[in-house]
């Protein structure tokens, strides 16, 4: 069984949320900030969500302060800023650090398994994607730069593995 | 044709005239293809800013624009040539009252510049704009102002421009080696930082942050279908290629934004040492009675540092791999061994070649490798570790700050070139933590223990030079004074009285020698507390002597020493004890110095201020040791005489010069405190 689902990181009111109940499901991960040029991405991304809503696809976000301040709120207001401003209805998890010392176990393995950009391993920016198939293996990483609209033929082709 | 007699003909063109001229050649020059002529036109016309008024300037370069945006081809073909006669435009008369947008020029000439990345040459606009920003100089603004602030400000939007034209032209070049355009810039960026040292926190700033946007935003450009098919043609394994230039790219990244941290602080003191002494007396003192407050905050250094860490560099591995190899340079002197290449020599030659194979770096090193600079480095783990002040997880000794302050240090001790002020504040900075870290007492055992005398005395002339080379940061220069005293107070006594009777007669800087004589004064009549003998008399007045309980374990002694037998109190002495030969020396100091301050003729008396300074610190120091017993009292008051003698000489011979005499009259002060009972 794929390391990816022993994780269990904390949900936006700090409960566990444990990726053992992830198997079966493509997952895209993203981490999010909303102040960021990036911020915009949230609508794509709940579009995308909406898109594969009813298939095993599962969109999480996890906000993270670490690029250039740009997450600064609590875990509340980041779950009502996605609500009021995006309409998001994909699982916004407890705010992480990404890089560093103190990178959730989540990045840590994220980063473990897929270099980005230039094969550096760290996350660069806001809003870069994890694209993980059905059985824990993390497939894609694509840059902040990436639409979310660019990952459904990836997913289409996960989905039909 | 002699260059009067064509200036006089350029000088006779009507502005009307030039404008006509400029568009009339367009057409001529594309009609014949012959482009090298209209770039003629341009220098010739373009070329001296200052024969236009700012009105007509702003004209110029509209008619510019609309040639060259009506005309791609022209754009394409000498468009190399035209960021250097444009850019002098930016500097005018504005004072920047209002936005940068109402300065004259400016907006045109960001407009010209980007048409000029849609449609110029890339390679050649790349290659021109490299060195444009190679030579780029804050004073180029000289002629219009001598306002610092304003040549700032002219200094800033040309790099912005000039950064703006570079960023796309590197995207639009199609290469399987698009590593070899992003060193260019790299390169040219960091000759401007070189040439350019920022003599603001503004400016140091904002070239942070233009090395932050182009490093961040730089992605390589992705492999055209004609280039895929031109590498199948020619047999190039493209994915090979491709892996080889991300490993140059990334090793290019990193070096570019640890070059340019130590590039910038290299005359530039952030204040991290300032932020964490600041920080260490809110916790011991309320507000109002804080020496100083002072709180580091520079956003541009924390997204330096994120991006750093986005480039996997891991900043606290470097810091920590740095430390140990400056204690392998340090450990291997043989301090035994006091032969002709004496260990001192040795740690010299030993920190420069280190320094020289290891540290000096320009993005490519010694080794003419992509190399990171390890200054840079340090100097963002340091702003890491001042932003969350997470100093308690650090374990961080006396002997590692001794270790990274010699080694940074010492390079710039033999050549000022090498020195790097940022690095100051760093080893600064570090020494308070080491010294936070333990008691003094535990500080003086590991002196005593673990440090040799020669690395010892060498920290301590690192310290000083440190005071000496930050003339002009007060509150800096407090600081390192502050730990140069505490260094001493922590040191083997003679250590500490050689090193500030031999400073107090032999150090070149007037400031300095009296600060030290001022330390001496304090060493030697302040009692030793809260350190070692204190602390230890402290322990062993209270053990239980009759239990087995470690001395160590404060609490459970505490609690049943009520009933204990105790020792007795140790009795308290100086941190500097004078003796005879001390006090001895102490009146030869004062007596030399009074003697190298004064020269009479028969006519006048020269007064040498510089040493006037450091004998009233004499006077001052035997102040408070007059009444010891070690001192000659004999000699003391042949000294004082003389000292009057020449006062009153100075006030007969120069009583015409005030000045003179008000700095005498202070002697007499002392002077006067030192006779009396």
């Amino acid at each position: 069984m794929s390391k990816f689902y022993e994780l269990a990181p904390l949900n936006n009111k700090g409960e566990p949320f444990p990726f053992s109940e992830l198997k079966g499901k493509v997952v895209v991960i993203v981490n999010v900030a909303s102040k960021c040029g990036f911020t915009p991405q949230y609508k794509e991304l709940e579009a995308l969500n909406k898109q594969y809503e009813g298939k095993d696809v599962q969109i999480l976000g996890f906000p993270c302060n670490q690029f250039g301040g740009q997450e600064p709120g609590s875990s509340e207001e980041i779950a009502s800023f996605c609500q009021l401003n995006f309409g998001v209805t994909f699982p916004v998890l407890q705010k992480i650090e990404v890089n560093g010392d103190n990178a959730d176990p989540v990045y840590k393995y994220l980063k473990s398994q897929k270099s980005g950009l230039l094969g550096l391993t760290r996350i660069k920016w806001n809003f870069e994607k994890f694209l993980i198939d059905k059985k824990g293996n993390v497939i894609e990483r694509y840059s902040s730069v990436t639409s979310p609209a660019k990952l459904s033929t990836k997913i289409d082709e996960l989905l039909k593995q | 044709m002699s260059d009067t007699e064509s200036q006089t003909t350029l000088e006779d063109v009507s502005f009307s005239k030039i404008l006509e001229i400029l568009e009339v050649a367009a057409e001529e020059s594309i009609a014949n293809k012959d482009y090298l002529s209209y770039s003629t036109v341009l220098d010739i016309y373009l070329g001296q800013p200052s024969r236009y008024s700012y009105p007509e300037r702003e004209e110029i370069l509209a008619k510019l624009l609309s040639i060259l945006d009506e005309n791609h081809v022209l754009t394409y073909e000498i468009g190399w040539d035209l960021p250097h006669l444009i850019i002098p435009y930016i500097d005018s008369d504005y004072d920047f009252e209002g936005s940068i947008r109402a300065s004259p020029c400016v907006y045109k000439i960001m407009k010209l510049f980007e048409t000029l990345a849609l449609h110029g040459n890339p390679k050649e606009l790349l290659l021109k704009g490299c060195e444009l920003l190679s030579t780029l100089k804050l004073s180029d603004s000289e002629s219009v102002t001598s306002d610092q602030y304003l040549q700032e400000k002219f200094f800033n939007i040309k790099l912005y421009c000039i950064m703006e034209l570079l960023t796309p032209c590197m995207s639009n070049i199609k290469s399987f080696y698009p590593s070899r355009f992003l060193s260019m810039i790299f390169t040219a960026f960091i000759n401007m930082l070189n040439q350019n040292p920022p003599p603001t926190t503004t400016l140091a700033n904002f070239q942070i942050k233009r090395a932050y946007s182009l490093a961040r935003n730089y992605s390589p450009p992705l492999p055209t279908p004609e280039l895929v098919k031109e590498a199948s043609s020619q047999g190039i394994d493209l994915d090979k290629v491709n892996v080889e230039e991300n490993a140059i790219i990334r090793k290019l990244l990193t070096s570019f934004i640890t070059c340019t941290v130590e590039i910038v602080f290299k005359d530039h003191i952030e204040g991290y040492s300032l932020d964490l002494v600041s920080y260490f007396q809110e916790s011991k003192r309320d507000q109002l009675q804080k020496y100083f407050d002072f709180r580091v905050t520079n956003e541009s250094m924390d997204r330096a540092f994120l991006l750093s860490q986005s480039f996997d560099i891991d900043p606290e591995e470097r810091f920590v791999d740095f430390v140990k190899e400056s204690h392998k340079i340090f450990k291997s002197v043989d301090y035994t061994k006091d032969d002709e290449d004496s260990p001192s020599t040795k740690l010299f030659e030993y920190v420069l070649v280190d320094y020289q194979k290891n540290i000096y770096t320009s993005l490519i090193n010694a080794e003419k490798k992509i190399a990171d600079s390890q200054y840079g480095s340090l100097i963002l783990y340091t702003h890491f570790i001042t932003k969350y002040h997470n100093i308690k997880e650090i374990e961080f000794t006396f002997e590692d700050a001794i270790a990274l302050t010699l080694r940074l240090t010492i390079p710039g001790m033999i050549q000022s070139s090498f020195n790097n002020r940022g690095v100051h504040d760093v080893s600064v900075f570090w020494c308070w933590v080491a010294i936070n870290a333990s008691s003094a007492s535990e500080l003086e055992e590991e002196i005593a223990t673990k440090i040799p005398p020669v690395l010892l005395k060498l920290f301590i002339q690192a310290l000083l030079f440190i005071v000496i080379s930050s003339p002009t940061n007060g509150n800096f220069r407090y600081l390192i004074m502050s730990l140069l005293t505490r260094v001493l107070s922590l040191s083997p006594e003679n250590i500490t009285y050689d090193f500030l009777t031999d400073s107090l007669e032999n150090c070149p800087y007037d400031n300095v020698r009296v600060a030290l004589g001022g330390v001496l004064r304090e060493l030697m009549t302040k009692d030793r507390e809260n350190i070692s003998d204190n602390e230890l008399a402290a322990k062993l007045s209270s053990v239980k002597l009759s239990t087995e309980e470690k001395v160590g374990d404060e609490k459970k002694v505490g609690k049943e020493s009520s009933d204990a037998k105790v020792a007795p109190p140790l009795p308290r002495r100086k941190y500097i004890t004078l003796t005879k030969t001390r006090a001895d020396q102490i009146l030869d100091i004062t007596s030399k110095t009074h003697s190298q301050t004064f020269k009479f003729s028969p006519t006048s008396a020269n007064v040498d201020i510089s040493k006037l300074s450091t004998l009233s610190a004499c006077l001052n120091l035997l102040v408070v040791i007059k009444s010891n017993t070690s001192v000659d009292q004999e000699k003391l008051t042949s000294i004082l005489e003389s000292v009057l003698r020449s006062i009153e000489k100075v006030k007969t011979l120069e009583k015409d010069d005030a000045d003179k005499v008000n700095a005498v009259d202070i002697l007499s002060i002392a002077v006067e405190r030192i006779k009396s009972k």
